[in-house]
């Protein structure tokens, strides 16, 4: 089994680094390069760049700043953000990126994910899992009635690598993370999950691996707590996780 | 151009290599590192020359031979000048690959280039993240590997299988399977890992190949 990895993930309105809470109340916390040097020299494992607004300002994700991060970066980069065809993958692959994340494009265009798997290898494609509290859980956010579950199972027969599974409505807030989702999902598909939303201290990242998780990605811990990416990833090797050495 | 220090990378214009480019910068930062597309922009007497990529080995090859880099290299080789290939890089210096059977590689180590095995019950046949290495106490090996063992990180579907085992100077596992994660035959060193893309302990491994290449003999 490949080592944990802890992620941090790094949100973007297209200019500076942005937080939410709940995937709402955006602003602005600093700068992206900043934030991308300092998780450098903690020695994360890999980094995740989402640009939050790329789809309802039908924008895409800005490539120049995709090539400045991967010129200075030496971990895996996953960058994602309005991407909604083989193109922008491919733009996106070559300014540097190691992997693409796509969000709201593969419930629009399924075909968008076996594509992208043929031509780029499906290490390179993750797909990302929106849950809901209040649609019990395992509702993706813009109201499809479908079941995280299946969601999960058909994105890993389409071709992607990994899925990131996020929770609307503890994204950012620090309250834990969405628990039951990360175990249904992940004991249902063979690809590695990555939990996201809503780790507010190193214990919530060990439960979502407990639950089944292959990866965590935080944001508001690493962003507004003194908590420390090898501070993680002590908590969660002494619960027997391998964790980079 | 004549430089006395100077670090040549091959763009095969597959993938992006600004990574490869700067983990050399950061390793050796008094050597001069020119990017290269074809024969006619290498440096004169460069001290090593750099071999990264990504894609399948049919296109590698490909654009080695309408480039003339192919036989560049190959030239380099019969020269005893050190080459260090990168993931799908170091797959090209073997004689043939099963992901594109009947495309000639470059021949400068003798063996195969295999598919990973399936390892468990997902049907997963890549090897993705981070993982040990470990060293085979070949005696080819020239490389200092011995204080850099930490973790590296590793994207690949296909691994080198040498005709001698002699060739192999580390090794990693995915799942149970060990396969080469370092191969080295006279002058020419390739790596199936990223050092770029593995943090410090990355840089330090390519300093030591640096460290190597520009070595006396």
């Amino acid at each position: 089994m490949p080592k944990i990895r802890v992620i941090p993930s790094i949100l973007t309105d297209g200019m500076s680094q942005v937080k939410g809470e709940r995937f709402d109340n955006w602003r602005t916390v600093g700068s992206v390069q900043t934030a991308i040097q300092l998780f450098q020299s903690r020695d994360v494992d890999e980094i995740v760049l989402l640009d939050v607004h790329a789809t309802s300002q039908r924008r895409f994700l800005d490539l120049e700043l995709v090539r400045a991060i991967a010129g200075v970066l030496r971990v895996p980069l996953a960058v994602g953000g309005g991407v909604t065809s083989v193109e922008q993958i491919s733009d996106l692959l070559r300014a540097g990126a190691d992997r693409v994340v796509i969000g709201s494009a593969w419930y629009t265009q399924p075909e968008l994910i076996s594509k992208a798997a043929a031509m780029f290898g499906s290490q390179a494609i993750i797909c990302t899992l929106d849950c809901s509290e209040s649609e019990r859980l395992t509702r993706l956010a813009w109201g499809t009635t479908d079941s995280a579950v299946s969601a999960a199972l058909r994105l890993e027969a389409l071709g992607a690598g990994e899925l990131l599974l996020q929770n609307t409505s503890r994204d950012g807030v620090m309250e834990g993370m969405d628990l039951a989702s990360i175990k249904a999902v992940s004991s249902s598909v063979s690809v590695p999950v990555i939990a996201g939303s809503g780790a507010g201290t190193p214990q919530d990242a060990l439960e979502a691996l407990q639950a089944g998780a292959s990866a965590v990605a935080i944001g508001a811990m690493f962003q507004f707590t003194p908590v420390t990416p090898s501070q993680v990833k002590a908590h969660i090797s002494c619960q027997g996780f391998e964790v980079r050495a | 151009m004549f430089d006395p220090k100077s670090i040549d990378v091959l763009d095969l214009g597959i993938n992006n290599i600004s990574s490869v480019v700067s983990g050399l910068k950061a390793a050796a930062p008094d050597v001069n590192v020119n990017v290269v597309t074809g024969p006619e922009e290498t440096s004169d007497s460069p001290l090593l020359t750099v071999l990264p990529g990504n894609g399948s080995f049919g296109a590698g090859m490909g654009t080695l031979e309408a480039t003339g880099l192919g036989n560049y290299l190959k030239d380099l080789a019969a020269a005893s000048k050190p080459i260090f290939g990168i993931c799908l890089g170091l797959q090209l210096l073997f004689d043939s690959s099963e992901e594109t059977p009947g495309v000639k590689g470059l021949g400068l180590i003798d063996g195969e280039v295999r598919r990973l095995p399936i390892v468990s019950n997902t049907g997963v046949q890549t090897n993705i993240g981070w993982a040990p290495l470990s060293a085979t106490g070949s005696s080819v090996s020239q490389l200092n590997f011995e204080p850099l063992l930490r973790d590296v990180y590793f994207v690949h579907s296909y691994y080198v299988d040498p005709e001698s085992q002699e060739d192999i100077i580390l090794e990693s596992r995915y799942e149970n399977f060990v396969f080469a994660a370092a191969v080295m035959r006279h002058k020419t060193i390739g790596v199936q890992f990223h050092p770029e893309k593995s943090s410090n302990s990355g840089i330090e491994i390519i300093k030591s190949v640096v460290e190597w290449a520009f070595a006396k003999d």
